[in-house]
């Protein structure tokens, strides 16, 4: 054991090492269930745990509370029900409110309760977190919330382990690799989630371990141990979060691709399953889009609004008007963090905007120049593209369903797109790739000091939105 | 070491040494109205209201109170008109203060009532008495901000909790009080709940992340 964790890279180590302390400020700053939905996916955990039973076809809450008496006294007594989304109030801090609660907590009921929404979703992350809920039955309340964020930690370091190998697989070893790993680390949003019981994590880990190992699939051939994992994952995926699904698509593409150039299968290339996952699955996407009270028009425009000006011809956006792509995705990736009430300063989030612009387009121009390498890894190239319109379809499929009967909820969100954010490591990398060296050298140390810059006005927000 | 390391390193902490100047210096240094405890919250979505008439009483139980309060704050309506004279009481045992807020304050303000320090945290029972002719009402909350709050008026409980916080009488720095906060965020930290844990931790979040970043960009062969 001892020697394998000496093969570690150093960087990797380091940049681990960096990532465990950044998480466990975040789950000790971030009062308990503050973070998105958390209190439903808790309430999950607890009622598999209480109950021995998954609730796999959730309904009603039998004319009573969605929560257990247990989470009900947290929620009052413990003060984290007032608490939530309201910026002008404060956790209960002192050492009054904990005796107070711990005396109305005593012998609270943890097996009753309802339904809550986070019940729908499967059950692998919820029978994973049973772990630390076991682990900590005999303690308090707080010991159980606490212990199962710290879950979370071993997954997020599994999916910067992956992203480092893929960095490495694509870039080689050395500072590409480091930045495209740290730059994933960093992320505010990631970190938020690593805070929160939530599956969202698991998802990033599930995504991110699929990416390398498709990765794997062209580059060496479909070997029998890389497709059984890969089908593994995409199986553990799909029973962690519905939103996991599209991943088979490009799976299933490396794969063929692999099998195609393995076999010398010349029509099976990356070009023509590209266009024929486009030819299947637009025409998919819209059909189900349109069924019952949605339109093909409606969706196109509100697909077009998300990204781009509104046209004079077009009417307004079915959903929220100014929810767009900057809103929606980039705000939401750098800020919009507890239940979404903190936000980056106005100035940050510009920044922000024009950095990830500007990054786009340095990311093209380093394609451009990089156009032979593009080429010798189009099958690759293909693939990665898939993953992200693929996934980026079928949210906005789901959005657009859900807003046809319920238009104020945008439902879409920047941490729907985490599963992606070994893409996004690789992309900052690829861009400093085609630097020279010197320059190279100083384009790590300002993104990586951005990264941090950015980890600590998080953590600033946190600490003035609940401490200050 | 190696010339391009040098300079990844040495522009990674020159920006991090003015991110800390430019921006940590001031954040932590900047005078706040930090709360020194906010038992019942201001509503978020619906504003309630305790109507309080003249020579009524509302109470309110279980409020937490903290060594660091010097003022309690109330939102206050007083239906357009100058608000009547308040007599406010604060009671634990070990604890009581009596304060006298004077009429005419104005309507839809908050009044500040100035208490002695407690000796240390408990649980006290704040009072407000309408001694004046005209009817006030404080601002509560019935919706997802109503707070753990026992509230009664004249003995009757009510439902909506008034919106109710503690201050300190000055502004302060975040600077300041670290000491206060950290033991602020260890409470309802089940097996974390030290304050040395979230010392330890910001030292291991703010400066040994930033080492061993750096440290991995060095050794990652540039």
């Amino acid at each position: 054991m001892l020697h394998r964790l000496r093969q570690v890279p150093l960087p990797l180590a380091c940049l681990l090492g960096a990532a465990t302390f950044l998480a466990c400020a975040w789950i000790v700053l971030m009062p308990p269930l503050q973070g998105p939905d958390e209190v439903s996916h808790f309430a999950y955990v607890q009622r598999i745990a209480e109950r021995h039973v998954i609730p796999w076809t959730p309904s009603g809450n039998g004319g009573g509370q969605p929560y257990s008496t247990e989470v009900g006294t947290a929620l009052v007594q413990g003060g984290v029900g007032p608490l939530s989304r309201n910026i002008a109030a404060r956790p209960l801090w002192t050492r009054a409110d904990e005796r107070l609660w711990s005396r109305t907590a005593a012998g609270a009921d943890r097996g009753d309760g309802g339904y809550t929404s986070a019940m729908r979703n499967p059950p692998l992350y919820y029978l994973y977190e049973l772990v630390p809920y076991g682990i900590s039955s005999g303690g308090k309340f707080w010991d159980q919330a606490l212990l199962m964020r710290f879950a979370n930690v071993p997954l997020f370091l599994i999916a910067l382990a992956f992203i480092w190998l893929l960095a490495g697989e694509l870039l080689g070893r050395g500072p590409l690799q480091y930045i495209a790993a740290a730059t994933a680390a960093l992320i505010p949003q990631l970190t938020n989630i690593v805070a929160t019981v939530n599956p969202d994590i698991a998802l990033v880990a599930e995504w991110s371990a699929a990416l390398y190992l498709m990765t794997l699939v062209m580059r060496r051939g479909p070997r029998r141990g890389l497709i059984v994992a890969l089908a593994l994952l995409l199986v553990a995926g799909g029973f962690t979060q519905p939103r996991s699904l599209p991943l088979v698509v490009p799976a299933a593409m490396a794969a063929l691709l692999g099998l195609a150039r393995e076999r010398g299968w010349r029509r099976v290339n990356p070009l023509t399953l590209g266009l024929g996952a486009l030819l299947i699955g637009v025409p998919l996407v819209v059909a189900l889009a349109a069924r019952g009270l949605g339109s093909v028009r409606q969706f196109g425009s509100y697909i077009w609004q998300f990204y781009l000006p509104k046209l004079g011809s077009m009417a307004p956006t079915i959903g929220p008007v100014h929810y767009d792509v900057r809103l929606g995705f980039v705000d939401r990736i750098f800020g919009t963090l507890a239940q979404l009430e903190v936000g980056l300063p106005p100035t940050i989030e510009d920044v922000a905007w024009w950095v990830v612009r500007l990054g786009l387009v340095a990311l093209l121009a380093a394609l451009v120049i990089k156009r032979d390498a593009v080429r010798r890894n189009a099958g690759l190239a293909v693939v990665f593209l898939t993953a992200i319109w693929t996934l980026l379809a079928s949210l906005h499929l789901v959005a657009y369903r859900a807003m046809l009967s319920s238009p104020g909820d945008p439902i879409i969100t920047g941490r729907y797109l985490l599963p992606l954010i070994g893409l996004l490591g690789l992309a900052v990398a690829i861009v400093g790739s085609v630097l020279p060296r010197m320059a190279r050298a100083a384009y790590a140390g300002v993104v990586l000091a951005a990264g941090v810059a950015i980890q600590v006005v998080s953590l600033g927000l946190l600490l003035e939105r609940f401490y200050a | 070491m190696r010339r391009p390391v040098l300079i990844a390193i040495g522009v990674y902490a020159a920006c991090l040494v003015v991110f800390a100047v430019a921006v940590g210096v001031p954040f932590l240094t900047k005078k706040r109205d930090i709360p020194a405890e906010v038992p019942s919250p201001p509503p978020l979505v619906a504003t309630s209201l305790d109507v309080i008439r003249p020579g009524s009483r509302l109470c309110m139980r279980d409020v937490a109170i903290s060594p660091q309060a010097q003022q309690m704050r109330l939102g206050v309506g007083t239906y357009f008109r100058p608000g009547p004279p308040l007599a406010v009481t604060v009671r634990a045992p070990g604890y009581t203060a009596r304060a006298r807020v004077a009429g005419g304050y104005k309507d839809n303000s908050t009044v500040t009532v100035a208490l002695p320090r407690p000796p240390s945290s408990r649980l006290v029972t704040v009072c407000v008495r309408n001694t004046g002719a005209r009817k006030v009402a404080l601002y509560a909350a019935a919706d997802t901000a109503h707070s753990r709050v026992l509230v009664y008026i004249n003995g009757r409980s009510v439902t909506p909790t008034p919106t109710l916080s503690f201050h300190e009488a000055r502004p302060v720095s975040l600077a300041d009080r670290a000491g206060v906060t950290a033991g602020r965020i260890a409470v309802f930290r089940g097996f974390l709940d030290h304050s040395w844990i979230v010392w330890l931790l910001a030292a291991l979040a703010m400066l040994g992340a930033p080492i061993l970043i750096a440290l991995g960009l060095a050794r990652s062969e540039i």
